[in-house]
């Protein structure tokens, strides 16, 4: 069934990078991707096995004695080499076995990938949808405003300010001096930057390069302890699927996807910043401006879309990135997906479901770069994805 | 226009000019008022901070506050218990199997396992055997064989009779389990010693007096289980089929196990209330501690079990809702060292290094709370004995004796990268190596790994929980040489002639006198021949929500209490809500 999904979902993008880039991109593709999976999958298969700690003896735990043992490596082919072991189990993968858990319950993969797989897809989706909503907006509003000519901030008022901070913590302490300096400063910087202009460009940008600074569980503990223990505005119940009801699964979803969202949001919103920036300045912009077009249809229509490519790129290599910060969300709310999956099966040594799933994330990496190729055409016909130049 | 704008920029000049001098005025105004809010460093925030010290020595202030809730659950009780309810139970492992006789069955499973299944015999206050599913359970004189009669007019959840050819069956698989069948090694004839006497009626016979069968029994081995389970050729991945107060409805691996009610459940309570209470439980697999206590905190489950020595001091001091009273019995913490290999072999030296182990400063930061062990018994348990001769911090000691039998290249000391293990390691590398000039290299390994060093004996020194089992006869596979070769659960390969012995007697015998005497033997001879280094005692606490009650709370059909709640093991089936 997963399997099935996954070829019709290959099928599909193959069919359209054939349309769009010809048959020989489509085949230069599938040759580069089928040799990246095989040597992703075969590296780990070996990597594996180097590794300390043997599958059987942690399934069998205290129940282990020698006879059981040798009747686990023999049942699972592990008494064959390492080339012998990659082959049957790439054979098994590609008849449809996905594979099975080594503990003693036989646990099938293609079963954890339905119950968990659909947990990782709308976690990922949530957490992309978020990232882009908030920074493709913040992005090109930032970029803006770094072109406008600078508002004046009131300078005189600082060392107003400094006499009465000394003051408040002479009398009052420092603690409540510095919740004051912040609770004054604070408003007084969105206040300023909301005013728009390079200080506006500034606000986004350093509170994008802080969130960036902070590690993603970080956000998950925080956000964790502001949400659902602080503020009842969270259930720690775990996922619930849209058979529960869409507010069931919304009300399950929400906060690790934000968290998600917001762990690779500054990345986008920088990248795009930047490039849209730099597109501000080509001399399209100049004649666009001259012709007296509005700014919005010069930002939306004539910079943004070339402004995109590198976000397109940075987005489909961050695949690994999110399924790094989804195993780490995905532990801080018990939220049941692949990636807690995946770092038990390691820490049990569970070989073929780990190759299978190093196999499916590559799949899903090569695809969605593909994808992407494709993309730039619709985003910048200059652009052609069967160009080898 | 730029009238107008220079007004507007007049204006909110003086308005942030307002907002300054109004600030400094409040400042120089009311120094008295802010005393109560500022967390700052003024004398006056000392004492606040006095008065939190205050607030926390007088923990024992908090189990005041604790005995009133207590009253409160005693006032519960004495309302009598609520009909129906859910409980989520949050338990820090996901069962990879139900088929119990080969399974690592540890307190997740064995606390989902209490609500499902009922035990042959159990455990009352008084730490002894009394029959429980069984109508009678009767060892010969010298424990070899037992006759247990099973009690009429109970089923299974699917229906069919729990009765003697069903405790037939249900020992014969434990007895060919790679776990169970070591509990049942000694018996005569393999599982064909468990004979079939009458409808009611088992006989086991066993090759060697085994005394500890009946506290088996009220373990792991003892949960009767339904032949239709056994039959079952997908078992090993199979929902739970057996007698007790709830039956297993769903198995979302790693989210949830849902129970619901059995409403033909044989036992009621004294009022004549068909028991369980509850109508479901549901129970969640959450393996990291700081998200099971924040969901706890957060109110979005109604019990949870932790023993992370961290969370402690939070569960009996901060924590609004309830705390189970802990057994008496309980694990210990220690560093298990491989007696059947260099440096360990030799005792000299195991001395040497408990001579130079500053287990004070152990307990000051790395178990805070939690008592020193000097043996294998916590306190409260049979064999328990306060000194029974452990070598205590002498580094002077210690380091002479190393000068006389010399000190090995290197002593490697085995962890899994679990952070506060980590530290642990660090903290008795630097002990050895500043007290007493050793060598320490700390090897570090996932936590699958440390099982599989364990059993397979590659290792020196780790650090490892285990016993607490409330009865010394209990630890026989832990400690006797039969079971220190190869794959061998006597982890620390202790080949010891004195601690065979000693065991051999702890199976001969139900009397917890001479129980005690050789539990306190067997301590000595840890003590005298340093085969473990005794650490702590390890607590566990089970916290559970306001409207929840009687958790661990278990009446024997002969009117007496259940000894429950050992090492954070639920029982559920007198709980209620309400």
């Amino acid at each position: 069934m997963v399997l099935a999904l996954i070829l019709i979902a290959f099928a599909i993008l193959a069919i359209w990078v054939v349309r769009v880039a010809g048959w020989r991109f489509a085949l230069q593709r599938l040759g580069g991707s089928s040799l990246i999976i095989v040597l992703v999958t075969f590296a780990t298969t070996w990597l594996l096995r180097q590794v300390p700690g043997d599958p059987c003896l942690t399934a069998l735990g205290t129940g282990a004695n020698q006879e059981a043992v040798d009747l686990c490596r023999l049942e699972r082919g592990l008494d064959k080499n390492v080339f012998a072991q990659y082959w049957s189990w790439a054979r098994d993968v590609l008849s449809g076995d996905l594979g099975f858990a080594f503990y003693k319950n036989r646990e099938t993969l293609s079963n954890v990938l339905q119950a968990r797989g659909p947990r990782s897809f709308w976690l990922f989706v949530y957490g992309q949808t978020i990232a882009l909503l908030i920074s493709v907006p913040l992005g090109i509003w930032s970029a803006y405003q770094a072109n406008r000519v600078p508002r004046k901030i009131p300078v005189w008022l600082l060392p107003i300010f400094l006499v009465a901070t000394l003051a408040l913590a002479i009398t009052g302490g420092w603690t409540l001096s510095a919740i004051i300096v912040l609770a004054v400063l604070v408003p007084l910087a969105i206040f300023y930057g909301l005013r728009g202009g390079p200080a506006g460009d500034a606000l986004v940008n350093t509170s994008a390069f802080a969130l960036l600074s902070i590690p993603v569980f970080v956000i998950g503990e925080t956000f964790r302890y502001i949400f659902a223990i602080e503020r009842d505005w969270y259930d720690l119940i775990g996922y619930r699927s849209w058979g529960d009801g869409v507010g069931a699964h919304l009300s399950s979803v929400w906060l690790p996807a934000l968290v998600l969202g917001l762990s690779v949001t500054p990345v986008y919103l920088r990248l795009l910043r930047s490039d849209m920036i730099q597109n501000l300045q080509q001399d399209f912009v100049a004649v666009a401006k001259a012709k007296g077009m509005s700014n919005r249809h010069i930002l939306f229509r004539h910079v943004l879309r070339p402004s995109t490519l590198t976000l397109l790129t940075v987005a489909g290599l961050n695949i690994a990135q999110i399924i790094n910060g989804a195993i780490v969300v995905e532990f801080i709310y018990d939220y049941d997906g692949m990636g807690s999956y995946l770092i038990a099966a390691v820490a049990r040594r569970e070989f073929f479901p780990i190759q299978t799933l190093v196999a499916l994330v590559a799949a899903l990496f090569v695809f969605a770069n593909t994808l992407i190729d494709v993309v730039y055409t619709t985003v910048d016909p200059r652009v052609s994805a069967g160009d080898d130049k | 226009m730029s009238t107008t704008k220079g007004s507007k920029l007049l204006l909110l000049r003086l308005l942030a000019l307002l907002a300054a001098f109004s600030m400094l005025a409040a400042a120089c105004g009311s120094s008295g008022g802010d005393e109560e809010s500022t967390g700052g460093d003024d004398p006056e925030d000392e004492e606040v901070e006095t008065g939190g010290d205050e607030e926390e020595t007088g923990g024992d202030e908090e189990t005041g506050g604790d005995e009133e809730e207590t009253g409160g659950e005693e006032e519960a009780m004495a309302d009598g218990p609520s009909m129906g309810g859910d409980l989520s139970v949050l338990v820090e492992a996901e069962s990879d199997t139900w088929d119990i006789p080969g399974a690592n069955c540890a307190v997740s499973c064995i606390s989902v396992m209490n609500a499902v299944a009922d035990n042959l015999t159990m455990i009352n206050e008084n730490n002894e055997v009394e029959p429980f599913l069984l109508e009678s359970y009767e060892p010969n004189a010298d424990f070899t064989e037992y006759t247990l009669v099973m009690r009429e007019g109970i089923t299974f959840h699917d229906g069919t009779p729990a009765d003697g050819a069903a405790v037939q069956r249900s020992l014969q698989e434990m007895a060919k389990g790679l776990l169970q069948g070591q509990v049942l090694v000694d018996l005569v004839d393999g599982p064909d010693s468990i004979v079939l006497v009458d409808d009611m009626t088992v006989t086991v016979t066993f090759s060697v007096p085994f005394a500890t069968f009946g506290r088996n029994l009220a373990g792991r081995t003892g949960w009767l289980i339904a032949p239709s389970f056994w039959d079952d050729p997908e078992r090993a991945g199979a929902l739970m089929v057996a007698t007790g107060p709830f039956t297993m409805d769903e198995w979302s691996r790693d989210e949830q196990t849902v129970l619901s009610k059995n409403a033909d459940y044989w036992r009621s309570d004294a009022d004549g209330n068909q028991l369980p209470y509850l109508d479901s439980i549901t129970f969640r697999p959450v393996p990291d501690v700081s998200t099971r206590r924040a969901t706890m905190e957060s109110g979005d489950a109604d019990v949870n079990i932790d023993s992370f020595g961290e969370n402690l001091d939070f569960w009996d001091n901060q924590w609004t809702g309830n705390v189970a009273p802990p057994p008496a019995s309980r694990e210990t913490t220690y560093l298990l060292l491989n007696n059947g290999a260099p440096p360990f072999d030799n005792p000299d030296f195991r001395r040497a290094i408990a001579l130079c182990t500053d287990r004070d400063e152990y307990l000051a930061f790395r178990a805070p709370g939690n008592a020193l062990a000097n043996g294998p018994f916590a306190e409260g348990d049979l064999g328990f004995i306060d000194d029974p001769g452990f070598p205590a911090f002498d580094p002077a000691a210690g380091s002479a004796l190393l000068d006389e039998i010399g000190r090995p290249e290197e002593l490697i000391y085995g962890t899994t990268n679990v952070p506060s293990n980590l530290l642990t390691a660090e903290l008795f590398a630097e002990q050895w190596a500043t007290n007493c000039g050793l060598t320490v290299n700390i090897d570090q390994f996932d936590q699958s790994e440390l099982i599989t060093k364990a059993i397979g004996g590659a290792f020196q020194v780790f650090l490892w929980r285990n016993h607490g089992q409330a009865h010394p006869g209990l630890e026989y596979v832990w400690w006797h040489s039969r079971h220190a070769s190869g794959l061998a659960l006597n982890f620390g390969r202790i080949i010891n002639e004195d601690m065979d012995a000693l065991l051999q007697q702890t199976w001969a015998t139900e009397d917890l006198g001479e129980l005690d005497a050789l539990g306190q033997d067997i301590n000595r001879l840890f003590a005298e021949n340093v085969h473990n280094i005794w650490l702590n005692t390890t607590e566990w606490r089970t916290p559970y929500a306001e409207g929840v009650h009687n958790v661990n709370g278990l009446t024997l059909p002969s009117g007496s209490k259940g000894l429950t709640g050992t090492a954070g093991r639920l029982t559920l089936e007198e709980t209620w809500k309400g």
